[in-house]
């Protein structure tokens, strides 16, 4: 299982997540992958935890979770995209973009993917 | 003389005397007898001149026999050639597995014509199935909406 991990910028309330590997706020897989988790552990403080929805080719889809859903201590070893997981075509563009938050903070968007 | 009775047997049949016809029947019963076991199925064919139908030479019934069609090597060859295909199918296209069965099939077919309104008939069902449910090689809009998810959620 591999991961990738997406951050807010912790200057703005809501906006694009930027890879922390990359620095760029898209991910472009080249092969098939199937997302089988999405987890953000909280930043100390529950209203500044972001919540997020999934872009794909620019384009919004029924894929969001609040930060509670995808808190690990909440999750308690369940995946949040549990049993099927997402899975995403290659070269399909991801965006991960993130609101809800009550005062701008770092926050970690970890996605598991095989 | 009956066309295609061998002498042999004439000359065979005629060490008993008796008429033309005698010899001939008994002629043919040792012509027969020599070629062993043949069907009970009786056929019939009309003379060239006149009407009149008389009995058609019996054939030999053929039993199937283990590796007949293909034989051993053909058989090998078969099981190297689909794996091929199958392996293909699931490394490159495996939201095509559903077609992995009938495309053997096909390619079967190519060389066993027998099988090929076989395999034509498997893949065309895998077509339509394929066209009418969601999450396979291709959707048609109608049946899912405007995007054909192709296997995939995103």
């Amino acid at each position: 299982m591999r991961m990738k991990v997406f951050k807010t910028d912790g200057s703005n309330t809501s906006g694009i997540a930027t890879d922390v590997n990359t620095g760029l706020t898209f991910w472009q897989p080249l092969r098939d992958i199937t997302i089988v988790d999405i987890s953000q552990a909280s930043s100390g403080t529950v209203d500044n935890d972001a919540d997020w929805v999934i872009y794909a080719d620019g384009k919004e889809t029924d894929y969001s979770f609040r930060a509670e859903e995808i808190n690990p201590v909440n999750k308690a070893g369940r995946s949040a995209v549990a049993p099927d997981g997402i899975k995403v075509k290659a070269g399909t563009k991801l965006q991960f973009k993130w609101s809800g938050q009550a005062t701008a903070t770092v926050n970690y968007l970890r996605i598991d993917y095989v | 003389m009956p066309r295609g009775l061998p002498a042999k047997y004439i000359r065979e049949a005629m060490k008993k005397g008796g008429s033309r016809s005698e010899i001939m029947k008994r002629a043919w019963r040792l012509y027969k007898r020599s070629k062993g076991k043949t069907s009970s199925v009786k056929r019939t064919r009309k003379k060239r001149r006149g009407g009149k139908s008389k009995m058609a030479k019996k054939r030999r019934v053929r039993r199937p026999k283990l590796f007949r069609s293909m034989g051993l090597k053909g058989m090998l060859i078969a099981i190297a050639g689909l794996t091929g295909i199958k392996y293909l199918i699931r490394n490159y296209l495996p939201q095509a597995s559903g077609y992995e069965n009938s495309i053997s099939l096909l390619g079967v077919g190519l060389v066993k014509r027998s099988v090929l309104p076989a395999g034509i008939a498997m893949l065309a069902s895998d077509l339509i199935t394929d066209a009418i449910t969601p999450k396979g090689l291709f959707t048609l809009p109608q049946f899912v909406g405007e995007s054909p998810s192709r296997g995939y959620d995103i």
